[in-house]
């Protein structure tokens, strides 16, 4: 009996681990997807109305976080913060209250260097001269990002396609070695 | 409200303008290469000296604020060589201009304002009660003459506009013309272009304009005049700075439509205004029956004088 629970618990803490990776690694995809769907649509409100950014930012409300049952998005929480420090006017450049709160919840983003600092830079958009300067930056960073996107799709399965049976395989080993 | 425009400095300069008067502030200018120059009424002053002179950073720093970090938002502001911030104050762009021809004519169309240089910061004041003794002037069988306020820049010419309405729009200019009146106000809808009456935010008017009073913000004055006279059933439309051949011909239009118009003009004195062929066809026709002038004193403080519509002067000296 000792030994069944045993083998039940092993194999459960395994495929709970691997489940957990696998849904961090589809939460860090949408926290992606829902970045560059934002920048999309702020190229259609930028070529459509006259935004203007700490209202844009403000007003902003994430579906994702909807989806989670969240209460909100990091992209939601960190553009509202954005509004916020803005609303001081403290800032001499807009992109440096944006620079100021991503590297603040750099953590939370979870993304790799190569992605974090696209998004990092993706913040010049918004704060540009004119129009036309701002959307060819954004539409400029979608398409790094969407770079960014396949690659972590494809390392994801890759990733998946060795830990799963790697992770049930080497339990097996184990419980065969200590059963 | 106005100390709010100490926001719009660069944060360096911040706390000496927390310390000037504003009492009496007119105009605030700001060039590159020079420190902060504070225009009173009857006298100017510098903010400090050669130590504190603005450079290109300032002045970017400045647009960012003045614009909430949108300047591209404000392009077609900028083109016309202004933008109207919070409150009402009108801030005026000099810079590096560029523009196109237009095809087909002589004229050219200014595209933008790059390498901008300077700006004149107008402080709009919401000076209640100025018009009083001007609004009994104007009234006439319930209503009012078409009436039109000139002056050079800077004295006042929307301030005045803006108290009228008020008082109109209130009734109050009843209690005053007419006893035992019961101080109904008249409809009045203001064209807003430039946002310098109203000083709309979100849809709401900043400035007192009394309760009667509807605004179209931000609405060149041809389109917007038409627009309300057609849908809004108003006594009286106001606008700002007439000055187009279309906007006097939308006069005429007023006038056989039975509404009243009030507006302003850029004139120094009466005889400019009777030179001008666009003025002269809109007295002839009725569409403008008085003309109110404003006068700065040395002290800063204004006069006033009136004139009917063959210019002559019925009050004031």
């Amino acid at each position: 009996m000792g030994k069944i629970v045993g083998i039940v618990l092993a194999f459960g803490g395994v495929a709970g681990y691997l489940y957990s990776w696998i849904h961090m690694q589809k939460e860090k995809e949408m926290r992606l997807e829902e970045f560059i769907f934002f920048l999309q649509k702020t190229i259609f409100a930028m070529e459509t109305e006259n935004v203007k950014v700490m209202e844009y930012f403000a007003r902003y409300e994430s579906k994702n976080g909807q989806m989670c049952g969240e209460k909100g998005s990091i992209l939601e929480k960190s553009l509202h913060e954005i509004a916020k420090r803005l609303a001081t006017y403290t800032y001499p450049k807009g992109q440096e209250a944006w620079e100021e709160v991503f590297k603040e919840e750099e953590q939370a983003w979870a993304m790799d260097s190569e992605t974090f600092g696209v998004m990092l830079h993706a913040g010049a958009g918004f704060f540009g001269r004119s129009r036309q300067e701002n959307i060819c930056f954004l539409q400029k960073s979608i398409d790094e990002l969407e770079k960014q996107q396949v690659k972590l799709k494809e390392n994801d399965a890759q990733q998946r396609k060795v830990w799963i049976p790697v992770g049930m395989l080497g339990t097996v080993m184990l419980l065969i070695v200590f059963v | 409200m106005v100390k709010g425009l100490v926001t719009v400095f660069p944060t360096s300069i911040r706390p000496r303008m927390r310390k000037i008067n504003w009492d009496g502030l007119e105009e605030i200018r700001v060039r590159i290469g020079w420190p902060v120059e504070l225009i009173y009424g009857n006298h100017n002053e510098w903010l400090g000296n050669y130590d504190s002179m603005i450079d290109r950073q300032c002045l970017d720093e400045m647009l960012n604020y003045i614009t909430g970090y949108s300047i591209y938002a404000m392009d077609e502001e900028i083109k016309q060589g202004y933008i109207t911030f919070s409150g009402g104050h009108r801030i005026g762009i000099t810079g590096h201009a560029t523009y196109e021809a237009l095809r087909d004519t002589k004229e050219h169309r200014i595209t933008n304002i790059i390498d901008i240089g300077g700006l004149n910061i107008r402080i709009a004041h919401e000076r209640k009660g100025c018009a009083e003794k001007i609004v009994p002037h104007l009234w006439k069988n319930n209503s009012i003459y078409n009436t039109l306020f000139f002056a050079a820049p800077g004295v006042g010419k929307t301030t005045y506009l803006r108290d009228t309405i008020r008082i109109l729009s209130n009734g109050e200019h009843q209690k005053a013309c007419e006893e035992n009146s019961n101080g109904k106000g008249l409809k009045i809808c203001v064209i807003d272009e430039r946002s310098e009456i109203a000083a709309c935010m979100d849809g709401q008017a900043q400035n007192d304009l009394g309760k009667r009073t509807d605004v179209l913000d931000a609405c060149p004055k041809g389109i917007g005049m038409k627009m309300v006279l057609r849908t809004m059933s108003p006594d009286i439309i106001a606008v700002d700075e007439i000055g187009k051949e279309e906007e006097f011909e939308l006069l005429e239009q007023m006038r056989c439509s039975g509404v009243k118009v009030l507006g302003t003009i850029h004139a120094g004195d009466m005889d400019e205004i009777l030179r001008n062929p666009m003025i002269r066809e809109g007295i002839k026709t009725g569409a403008i029956e008085r003309f109110v002038e404003l006068i700065r004193l040395d002290n800063g403080q204004r006069r006033f004088r009136i004139y009917d519509g063959q210019g002559i002067l019925l009050w004031g000296k």
